[in-house]
């Protein structure tokens, strides 16, 4: 089987500073990678430029996305092609309601795909099912987008966004990071409900196993000053929650 | 260790130095240069004089002002922000009475990138007193990661009173956050009432609310001294019993 | 390549071509070029006024020449010289069409060009249709329905003719000629415009509208609009222009009256998109207006609320005096300069009356090489007892070269009154855009939605035909289609 994401020896800069140093990572379809690692790694720098976030520069390196060059792709495109980001701290856009983002969204999704807009009987039909799955209410829908929301209410409407846009390959930036128990659950559910076999996930975490016991993982990745230090299956996070990220602070060092 | 500065025309730091200065008795005009990497708390007292002043603040320097501006008369700032980092806190706290005129006019110019100004200008007009606030922020064209913030507040205590705010942002860059506001009023009507349900007097609760409306300048003295002198200087001038 | 994309995204702010331009070859009847007491006497004779306007006119032009052209703004525009413009240019016509068959069918289908619905299929919108083309009122639709409730809706030609009191008692009350100096010369030179008059508690049963342009080759226009409302009436009128392409600038002087009685209410809405001179920043209308409204009554209410996107040069401060107790002024407005053009514009509150209130609410937006200032003036009179303000000025930067500037003035003599102002300015977040553009949307599409929703708090307060244009022309100046 061939990779969903394939990323080989890829290079970062932020600012002039090399944060990711010759990362390599290949995600399979329908597999749920986690990324641990200390703070500073590099964790969310990958997620951000798996979405082509302009304030990195890939200096060397590739990253492949269904078998074509993503680094030849810009924000939008590579959203088009499949790739949804669930962010950390959802940035507010007052006078736009979620409805009308997810709007303009779907419909270049869908013109993307060669598919007409969807008229406005589908479109309510659609956003009123895929709100129901995440408990979120009519009102949410209304309000301008992340405006005046708990946390663990934006979480819900990221995991919203993704049952409505249907995205191949979802990265969840950060996503129990400062967040209660219940909240962390929300999240957990919201990739529960969207597991399928064509749909791979990558989450980037702060090792809460209290996440753990709601998803189960496929692969968990250590991420040490910008590398892959270690590749191992669940038990990986098992290891780390006994003993901490020592025995991988040195392998980081290249 | 706050020095006292009489008179002073000009006002230089060297690299890397931090004082505490305050002046109350002000030449009619002084300029005032942080140097780079320096740091500069200034207070000041003027008392029914012109006066002008001009600072420089250069690379990774910060300049705090308090000034407290009371009667007649105008008091001309101006600030350049001329080093990258470069940072100015301004308070300016005002306040008139009888038939006193007085003008204040801020000039703030960011003459540098990451640099960033915050002012917060806090008067009270009472008696047949006219307050003039003009305040400007200008960022010229190029300039990147620039922050310039500016809060005025006035309260009008008699009917014969009159505050004119002029705010004014002059912006020609966009990689800037820039903000102002400015409310001119009485106090809050409910605050007066929850004093009176604590059995204080209309006229005395106007008071303790008043002193606390330019306190929020005037606390930001860090010597107990000269804080109590400045408050004493307010209420002088607005009739507040100390 | 997505900070190109973004410097791409702004770039395309300015490739969208302005798309009403356009000439009608009508033969025009023109007075001869410049300003003069002949050429006065000739638009007044043309126009068949009685003596006392003729007067007035002399009056103004007497003052004018000795004003001197005012030079506050925040704007640069090369000397205009007052002598080199045709005062007075009608389309050669039958004496007054009595219905549209007799309008001149290369106006109609101008009219048509324009969008201006004065066929039947207005009646269906509701709308009536006081349509002005170059100095004349050509035809004013659904004149009858409206008389039969006594409501008068005319062009100021008519009005003075068939109303000469009320036109007289009311003229240069608001903005008298003296008031500054192109309300003098308006008042010296007006060409035509509208003429509203409410009666007592009569509620206006449909959005008046006009729609004018300016055609003839260095033909400033000087309209003057008069509206009243006596008490207890209501009416919302809808002003929106287009105007051709030219290589000369044009100057557009008008007047706007607005008079409010007791517990009557005016809403006037303008979507404004005047041609705004070409990528070079050559041509495009001076649009300089004075607005104003008198709140003379108890519990008058008048609400201004524009669009702005054309015009070379934008001076203009739709005004409100509230002098009745407990009148309300406000005033929403959403104005965007791009490529070369300049703005200066805002609004002024002046509070008079005993607990009258006022709310202002403006958001400009800068592109490509433009100046947009906002300029308020907020005044509490000392017997304005329990007045209030409250205004929300923001600017949005789009692209380094532009400037945004916001200048208001705010005096209280009152110690009851309160005046509050607020004032942002930034440019689209980063996190903004990367955010719509995570979800699918191009550049453009998500400056266009962003924008969208910086002008939401405006654009919900127009009438709802005036709003979806105005959606459009925001997406038009600023970018491409919207998807």
């Amino acid at each position: 089987m061939s990779a969903l994401l394939e990323v080989k020896n890829l290079c970062v800069n932020a600012e002039d500073k090399q944060i990711l140093n010759g990362l390599s990572l290949s995600i399979n379809p329908g597999e749920i990678h986690v990324i641990v690692g200390p703070n500073g790694a590099g964790k969310s720098t990958l997620s951000n430029v798996i979405c082509g976030d302009p304030r990195y520069q890939v200096t060397s390196g590739s990253i492949t996305f269904k078998g074509e060059d993503l680094l030849k792709q810009n924000v939008d495109e590579r959203a088009r092609n499949g790739i949804f980001l669930s962010f950390q701290s959802p940035v507010e856009i007052p006078g736009i309601s979620m409805s009308t983002l997810m709007k303009y969204a779907l419909n270049s999704h869908r013109k993307a795909k060669g598919l007409p807009e969807l008229d406005a009987v589908s479109f309510s039909k659609l956003i009123r099912e895929c709100a129901k799955k995440f408990e979120i209410t009519n009102e949410m829908l209304k309000r301008p987008v992340n405006v005046g929301f708990s946390g663990g209410e934006k979480k819900r409407l990221e995991s919203f966004q993704m049952a409505v846009l249907e995205p191949s390959f979802c990265i969840l930036d950060e996503m129990d990071s400062g967040m209660d128990v219940d909240a962390v659950k929300i999240a957990a559910n919201g990739v529960n409900l969207m597991r399928s076999p064509e749909r791979s996930f990558l989450i980037i975490s702060h090792n809460n196993d209290f996440l753990y016991e709601q998803i189960k993982p496929d692969v968990v990745h250590v991420l040490v000053s910008g590398n892959i230090v270690e590749t191992s299956d669940a038990s990986l996070l098992i290891d780390i929650k006994n003993n901490g990220f020592s025995r991988f602070l040195n392998k980081g060092m290249n | 260790m706050i020095e006292l500065v009489e008179k002073q025309s000009s006002i230089k730091l060297l690299e890397g130095e931090q004082r505490i200065i305050v002046e109350n008795s002000l030449a009619k005009s002084t300029s005032v240069e942080v140097m780079p990497n320096s740091s500069l708390v200034h207070y000041r007292l003027n008392k029914g004089n012109d006066n002008k002043l001009s600072v420089k603040v250069h690379e990774n320097a910060s300049y705090k002002l308090i000034t407290l501006q009371i009667g007649n008369g105008t008091l001309d700032i101006d600030v350049s922000l001329e080093g990258a980092k470069a940072y100015c806190q301004s308070d300016i706290a005002y306040a008139l009475n009888k038939e006193d005129k007085m003008t204040i006019v801020s000039n703030f110019v960011h003459n540098a990138n990451e640099t960033t100004s915050n002012q917060l200008i806090k008067g009270v007009a009472s008696g047949n007193s006219y307050a003039t606030f003009e305040g400007k922020i200008l960022i010229p064209y190029d300039k990147k990661k620039v922050e310039g913030n500016q809060q005025h507040r006035a309260l009008l205590l008699s009917k014969s009173a009159t505050v004119k705010a002029v705010p004014a942002l002059e912006i020609y860059a966009d990689d800037v956050k820039c903000s102002h506001g400015s409310a001119i009023g009485n106090l809050n009507q409910e605050q007066i009432y929850y004093l009176q349900t604590r059995g204080i007097s209309k006229e005395e609760a106007y008071k303790i609310l008043t002193s606390a409306f330019l306190r929020e300048v005037t606390d930001g003295i860090d010597a107990e001294d000269l804080r109590t002198s400045f408050e004493k200087e307010i209420a002088e001038c607005l009739l507040l019993n100390v | 390549m997505d900070k190109e994309d973004n410097k791409n995204a702004f770039a395309a702010v300015s490739d969208e071509p302005y798309k009403y331009g356009f000439v009608t070859d009508i033969e025009s009847d023109v007075a001869p070029k410049g300003l003069n007491e002949d050429v006065i006497r000739f638009i007044s004779k043309k126009k068949e006024e009685p003596e006392w306007l003729l007067d007035l006119r002399l009056k103004a032009y007497r003052k004018w020449i000795q004003m001197e052209e005012p030079t506050w703004a925040m704007v640069k525009y090369p000397k205009i010289d007052y002598q080199d413009i045709y005062y007075y240019a009608a389309p050669k016509l039958k004496k007054g069409p009595n219905s549209l068959d007799e309008v001149d069918p290369e106006l109609l289908k101008t009219y048509d060009k324009l969008g201006v619905p004065i066929q039947e299929r207005a009646a269906l919108a509701g709308v009536a249709v006081d349509a002005v083309f170059d100095s004349v009122s050509v035809a004013t639709t659904f004149r009858e329905k409206l008389a039969k409730q006594g409501i008068i809706f005319c062009s100021i030609s008519e009005a003075i003719k068939n109303y000469p009191d009320l036109v007289k008692e009311n003229l240069g009350i608001v903005v008298p000629y003296t008031d500054n100096y192109f309300a003098c010369l308006n008042t010296a030179v007006f060409s035509d415009g509208t003429f509203v008059y409410i009666p007592k508690g009569v509620k206006c049963p449909m959005e008046l509208s006009t729609y004018f342009r300016i055609n003839a080759q260095k033909s400033g226009q000087f309209e003057r609009t008069l509206i009243i409302a006596d008490d207890n009436a209501y009416v919302s009128y809808l002003e929106g222009c287009t105007a051709p392409q030219r290589d000369e600038n044009q100057l557009h002087a008008a007047i706007v009256e607005i008079i409010v009685h007791d517990n009557a209410e005016v809403k006037y809405s303008t979507v404004q998109n005047w041609f705004p001179g070409d990528k070079e920043g050559k041509g495009g209308i001076y649009n300089f207006v004075t607005k104003r409204g008198l709140c003379k009554g108890y519990k008058s209410k008048l609400s201004w609320t524009q669009v702005e996107t054309g015009s070379a040069v934008t001076w203009k401060y739709p005004s409100c005096v509230l002098k009745g107790d407990e009148s309300v002024g406000e005033f929403y407005s959403v104005a965007i300069t791009n490529n070369y053009q300049q703005a200066d514009t805002g609004t002024k509150m002046i509070h008079l009356g005993k607990n009258t209130r006022s709310t202002i609410v403006s958001k400009g937006i800068s592109a490509g090489k433009s100046q947009n200032t906002y300029r308020g003036l907020v005044k509490m009179a000392p017997n304005a007892e329990n007045a209030r303000n409250f205004s929300q000025c923001d600017s949005l930067l789009i692209g380094d070269k532009c400037g945004a500037h916001t200048l208001p003035v705010m005096v209280d003599s009152n110690p009851t009154a309160c005046v509050e102002h607020e004032a942002t300015t930034s440019k689209i977040s980063d996190e903004q855009l990367f955010y719509c553009r995570q979800r699918g949307l191009s550049a453009e599409e998500a400056v266009s939605l962003i924008v969208n929703g910086f002008c939401k708090d405006v654009m919900q307060k127009l009438p709802m035909e005036f709003a979806i244009e105005a959606t459009r022309l925001v997406a038009v100046t600023l970018e491409g289609s919207v998807g």
